[in-house]
Formats: structure tokens, C-alpha cells, sequence
């Protein structure tokens, strides 16, 4: 009797703690784990960005994406057939485009748009959040925690993201990207959870809206995402117009 | 309840359906299709897609230019001039584990008011259709067409004709010894490869040096194979050894063979800020012969090390305009005073022909024509285009204006251009190229003293 009260002594001490540990996650904490609940560290994947426009019409364009560790991604345009083969390489904060039989890959910033419409080289080629930003704050709303982040350096696109981050599955549900004044540039809305296999569980879409772009709307769908790792030599200047023969 | 109040009830009630419907039905036709078909395996070893541009011309000649005075100094033409030009290029792709294999063949069939000058015929492999014509031409050619084996990623081997993109520069490119020259009106354009065999070895590491990449070529030239490239005969050997140290791209690079001047070039690109890079490339040229007219008629030829060199920015502000900067310095050219030698001879040559009706002096000019005549002839030019993403919020539009300045002489060339993309795969661009100068100056004696251009361009 007295081992048994010992054993359920331990076991409420060990759930209590357990439960404190969720409780006690920091800001910190919980953009590391939206990270990796958002992608595995080396993945490829393939995203269909839609612009839509007020009158209802629509742009459709198929991207193939790998990424590798913290700061290395390139990605590469399938579809249409104007943008095919436009490949894009990040390496941290250099970013440089590849466009097929016209001329050698020239650098870019995150800030340029990549298809006409809301989205910019920084959403195509985004790295984990825990990278380009610091948390400064976070509180508890119902079921949400909502992360306030500060970019540790000026060459992010944005300057301060409020991500709205769903308590049960920690990924975002809502993000609003700030300029450094305070403007409202765009707001990124998940929906739609979705098993990618392996239990890798994420929201297969994105959906992008910008008072500066009133009555339009970007969405990019993800398909495909797994984990996979690649050589770092896969991530540099000479094999950025072969990104597409990694496809499997 | 009173009738009235009735009838209020049912007006809600009915605006509820109506509403309900309303939203019932937004529901049912989605604002996008969340699915998407990605190529199975099997259909990815065979790809097949491409471009076909409908270009039509209107241009104002330039009749007191030393081009026009040249070519049709006893066959007035109109000043006014149209030209049409449809252009199939074609890309195919196929791969199968470690090979790969692309092409991307061209065909062009041409009118043109003005009668069309004489030209070489292009390189293998190639057809020329309508090769007596004087308002017609025509042509299919391999402009790439490379096999590729890829064992490893740090590995890769290619043979075929293949574009070599050596070099830093938008819109000139001195150390890009295997490439034919870029048009600095239109740089983006697609340019005809060389038959080459080339290897790409890149090495990745941690620390300052991230990245390390060594591409040897080898070139032959024979007959219509890789014309001009060397002067008769012969096989070049080159490489380039890419470097990214610290955040800077950095390039080095050599060419040599029978019958070819020794090249070495060095190019950089880095960036100062996130919205602002600069870039540069140098190149010299060992023993380059130049031909040079003097104002007797006589030529000589001058033999030196030419030693060229390019620097150049590109500002990116938040509204998304981009300015792009550069300054060349072509060390083959000629200098001012050499150009405005040439321009004063022809000019001289047709008032004595149109005199006397003798052809003597300009038969001279004419045997040094293609040396004076070719694009960025001269020695120190600065190029500043301004391009603006969106203006005005219309979206797929993109609005460019160019100023080239030949900075010897003053004269320049104006290209306002725009680019609209209808839909995802039809493209408009229409453009303006005016160039700008006196008499004895390069761009006051190009043949066109106007020239404006719709191309629509279908992708497939």
C-alpha cells in the first residue's frame, strides 16, 4: 500500500510536471517548435502560388522547393511556361535568380515580388522564423498563443511578425507582417491541416491578403513536403540551373 | 400580428433565403482548386515546352548615317521602313537517372522592307532558306542543344552547343571569352551556344570559403563549326574558378589556343546592403589586332594587350524600382577621334560618289565596315536603366527606360520599353530605340534614326 501511494505519488509529480513543462513553454520555446511543425529541417516540396485578383481571375504557378539546415534554400518555377526553369538560391542573406538561356544568376533581395502580386522572395524563399526573428513577447488568448517577433536584422523583408499560433498543434493559424512604422503589410492565414505522411501534419494552405493590394488575393498551396537531405553543394551558384533534375 | 407585420416577417424571411443561397453557393464554386497535379516520374524523363514571338518593326532610316550611305549609296530607299519576324523556339528536355539532354532549336522567317545586307551563313547545325532573297530570310538553328552526365551533384559533365555564362555584367561581358557577344539593346535575349565540352566540379565548405567551383572547356573550331571564334582551325582550352568568400562572388578565368588571343578575366559581385549590389568584371586580351582607317584611306593594323573593364550597381528601392548602373570600358574599341575619322571618310566618300559617281573611296570605307559597324564600338560607355515592377499598381506590367552613352562622343541611345503579360502565357512588349547624336558620332550614324517594335510573344 505505502509503494503503491509511492507509485501514484510519482506518477502525479511526473504528469504535474509534464503538464508544467507545456505550461512553462517561453516564446522562444514555442517559434522553435512552429518551426519544425511547419517544416522538417531538410525537406523538398512543391507549392502552387495562386494570385487572385479582384475581378476573379487567376495566375497559377508550380514551384519545386528544397531546403536544407538553417539557411539554405533554392527553389525552382515548373509551371506556367513563361517562368519555367526561373530558379532562385538562397544562401542566409544572399539571394540570387537564375533565369534559363538569358544570362548568368544575378543577386536579389527578398524585397522584390517574384510572380507580379503580393507574394515576394522572402515568402517563396523563407527560412525557419527562429532565424530571421527574435520573440519580444507572448501572451495566452483561449486557445492561441500570440508571439510577437522582432527581425534580427534589417535585411528581412518585414520587420515585426504577430503570429497567432494554435495552443494544441503549435503552428500559426494567422500571421500579420509589420513594417518598422507599424503598417500593416500583409496577413498570412493557415488553413486546411493536412497529413503529408511520416505524421507530419501542417496546414496545406497559405492564404495571403495586403490592404495595399485591396481585393486581391495570394494563396500558395503546399504538396509533397517530406523530409529529404541534399549536399551543400546542391546550394550554390554553378548547379542552381540544374535544381530541377533533383526531382524524384 | 397585423398584416403588415406579416408581410415584414415573410421580406426577412425571403431576404434570409436569399442571402443563405447566396453564401450556399459561394460555397459551392471555390475561389481556387486546392489540388494540384504534380508530373509523376515517369512523365518528367520528357519534357517539351517553348516560346513562339510574332516581332513587328516600323523604323525611321537614318539617311545621312555612314551605315545607310554605305549600303544603298546607289539605291535611294524611303525614310519610312517595316520588318516582320516570326520566331519558333522550341525547348526540350529529357533525363533518365544520371543523363540528361537539352535543346532548344530555333527557327526564324523574316520580311523586310529594306533590302537585306548580305550575311555569313550560320553555324552548324543549321538551314538558311531563301538565300537569294533580298526581302525575305529564313532560317532553322541549334542555338543549345548539350547531353549531360550527371554522376554526383558536386560532379557534372556536358558536351554540345552550349551558352557559356561567364562574367557579371547585364549588359556587356569582356571576360566571357566562349560566348558570342551580348546585343546591348536587348541582353536578356537568347544567344546561339558554341560546341563545347565542359566539366563542373563544385566544392562546398564551412567557414569564410563557402564554396569552390572549377569548370574547365574545351572549344574546337573548324569550318561552320563555333565560326570566329578563332581565326582558323584550331581547339581552345579555358576554365573559370568560382569563389564565394565571404558573402562575394568572385570568378577567375582563362581561354588560350592556336589562333586565338590568350584571355584572362577576373569578375566580383557582392552586395553592400540588402537593396543595393555592385558588381564588376575585368579582362585582358593578349596581342588583340585592331584594324584602323585613316583619314587618307590607308589602314593599318595595331597590335596590343587590350585590357577592358566593367563596374556596376543595382539599387533596388521599396517601391520595387530598380536602378541598374554600368560603366565599360572596351578596350578593343576605338577610341573618338577614330570613329569620327571613319564617319568623316564615308561621309566624304558618298558626296565624291554623288559627285562624280566614283565608288573608290567607299569600296575602301566598306572593307573596314564590319569592324566600324558593330555594336559597342567604341572605347567607354555608361549604361543606366531604370525598370519599375507594377507602375501604377497594374500588375504583370513592367515599364523599362535604357540611356546608352557612348562617352567618347556624346551620343547615346534612348529605349523606353514596357512588358505586359496578358495572361500566363502570352506577352506583350512594345519598345522604342532612339538613338541620339551628330554626324561623326557612333549613334548618330546607326542606320535607323528611329526605330519602334511590338513583340508578342506566346509560350507553350
Amino acid at each position: 500500500m505505502h509503494n503503491v501511494k509511492h507509485i501514484l505519488f510519482l506518477v502525479a509529480f511526473s504528469l504535474l510536471l509534464g503538464c508544467g513543462q507545456v505550461f512553462a513553454m517561453d516564446a522562444g520555446e514555442v517559434l522553435l517548435a512552429v518551426d519544425r511543425n511547419l517544416a522538417p529541417v531538410s525537406y523538398e516540396s512543391y507549392r502552387k502560388l495562386i494570385n487572385i485578383e479582384p475581378d476573379g481571375s487567376k495566375r497559377e504557378y508550380v514551384l519545386y522547393t528544397i531546403k536544407k539546415g538553417q539557411d539554405m534554400v533554392a527553389s525552382v518555377f515548373l509551371k506556367p511556361s513563361s517562368e519555367k526553369g526561373r530558379a532562385t538560391l538562397r544562401l542566409g542573406d544572399n539571394m540570387w535568380l537564375h533565369i534559363p538561356s538569358v544570362a548568368k544568376p544575378v543577386r536579389i533581395t527578398s524585397l522584390q515580388s517574384v510572380t507580379g502580386g503580393i507574394f515576394n522572395n522572402a515568402d517563396i524563399m523563407r527560412l525557419d522564423y527562429s532565424v530571421e526573428y527574435a520573440p519580444e513577447s507572448m501572451e495566452e488568448s483561449g486557445d492561441a498563443y500570440v508571439l510577437r517577433l522582432k527581425a534580427k536584422t534589417n535585411d528581412v523583408a518585414y520587420d515585426r511578425l504577430e503570429m497567432l499560433v494554435a495552443k494544441d498543434q503549435l503552428v500559426p493559424t494567422e500571421i500579420k507582417c509589420l513594417a518598422a512604422s507599424g503598417m500593416l503589410i500583409k496577413t498570412l492565414h493557415f488553413k486546411k491541416m493536412t497529413d503529408f505522411g511520416d505524421g507530419f501534419i501542417r496546414p496545406a494552405i497559405v492564404e495571403t491578403d495586403s490592404p495595399l493590394h485591396k481585393g486581391y488575393l495570394s494563396v500558395m498551396i503546399f504538396a509533397r513536403m517530406k523530409a529529404r537531405d541534399f549536399s551543400d553543394e546542391v546550394f550554390t551558384l554553378n548547379y542552381l540551373p540544374r535544381i530541377e533534375t533533383l526531382r524524384q | 400580428m397585423t398584416k403588415a407585420g406579416v408581410q415584414l416577417g415573410l421580406f426577412f424571411c425571403m431576404a434570409l433565403i436569399l442571402v443563405a443561397s447566396a453564401s450556399a453557393l459561394a460555397q459551392d464554386e471555390p475561389l481556387y482548386d486546392a489540388d494540384f497535379d504534380i508530373p509523376t516520374a515517369e512523365e518528367k524523363h520528357f519534357e517539351f515546352w517553348g516560346q513562339a514571338e510574332f516581332r513587328m518593326y516600323e523604323r525611321l532610316l537614318n539617311r545621312d548615317s555612314a551605315v545607310y550611305e554605305e549600303r544603298f549609296y546607289n539605291s535611294r530607299q524611303d525614310e519610312l521602313q517595316a520588318d516582320l519576324l516570326l520566331q519558333i523556339k522550341p525547348e526540350i528536355s529529357m533525363k533518365y537517372e544520371k543523363f540528361g539532354f537539352y535543346a532548344r532549336p530555333r527557327a526564324d522567317v523574316e520580311w523586310s522592307q529594306l533590302p537585306l545586307s548580305a550575311s555569313s551563313e550560320p553555324d552548324e547545325p543549321s538551314e538558311r532558306f531563301f538565300k537569294n532573297d533580298q526581302h525575305w530570310a529564313g532560317d532553322i538553328m541549334l542555338e543549345e542543344g548539350v547531353a549531360a552526365w550527371r554522376p554526383d551533384p558536386r560532379f557534372t559533365l556536358e558536351t554540345g552547343k552550349k551558352v557559356l555564362k561567364w562574367g557579371k555584367g547585364y549588359a556587356w561581358n569582356p571576360v566571357s571569352f566562349a560566348s558570342r557577344p551580348k546585343d546591348v539593346d536587348d541582353p536578356d535575349q537568347t544567344r546561339e551556344g558554341y560546341v563545347m565540352g565542359v566539366a563542373d566540379a563544385i566544392f562546398s565548405f564551412d567557414g569564410p570559403l563557402q564554396t569552390l567551383a572549377f569548370t574547365p572547356v574545351v572549344v574546337p573550331v573548324w569550318e561552320r563549326v563555333n565560326t570566329g571564334l578563332a581565326s582558323d582551325t584550331s581547339v581552345l582550352y579555358g576554365g573559370k574558378l568560382y569563389f564565394l568568400i565571404a558573402d562575394v562572388d568572385m570568378d577567375v578565368m582563362a581561354m588560350a589556343g592556336d589562333y586565338y588571343d590568350t584571355s584572362l578575366g577576373f569578375d566580383f559581385a557582392m552586395n553592400l546592403t540588402d537593396n543595393f549590389a555592385i558588381h564588376g568584371e575585368t579582362a585582358v586580351r593578349l596581342g588583340y589586332e585592331k584594324t584602323v582607317l585613316h583619314d587618307d584611306g590607308t589602314r593599318s593594323v595595331d597590335e596590343y594587350d587590350a585590357w577592358s573593364f566593367l563596374l556596376g550597381a543595382r539599387y533596388l528601392t521599396e517601391a520595387e524600382t530598380t536602378y541598374l548602373l554600368e560603366y565599360y570600358h572596351n578596350g578593343e574599341g576605338y577610341t573618338a577621334s577614330q570613329l569620327e575619322t571613319y564617319y568623316d571618310y564615308v561621309h566624304t566618300a558618298y558626296d565624291t560618289y554623288q559627285a562624280t559617281g566614283n565608288t573608290a573611296d567607299l569600296n575602301k570605307s566598306k572593307q573596314v565596315s564590319s569592324y566600324y559597324n558593330q555594336s559597342s564600338v567604341g572605347q567607354d560607355y555608361l549604361y543606366f536603366r531604370v525598370s519599375q515592377k507594377e507602375p501604377f499598381n497594374i500588375l504583370y506590367l513592367n515599364t523599362t527606360a535604357t540611356v546608352i552613352m557612348n562617352l567618347g562622343d556624346g551620343s547615346l541611345s534612348f529605349n523606353p520599353e514596357a512588358s505586359y503579360m496578358l495572361t500566363s502565357n502570352f506577352e506583350l512588349r512594345p519598345r522604342l530605340i532612339l538613338p541620339i547624336g551628330g554626324s561623326d558620332t557612333e549613334f548618330g550614324n546607326k542606320l535607323n534614326a528611329a526605330r519602334g517594335e511590338l513583340r508578342c510573344v506566346y509560350y507553350f
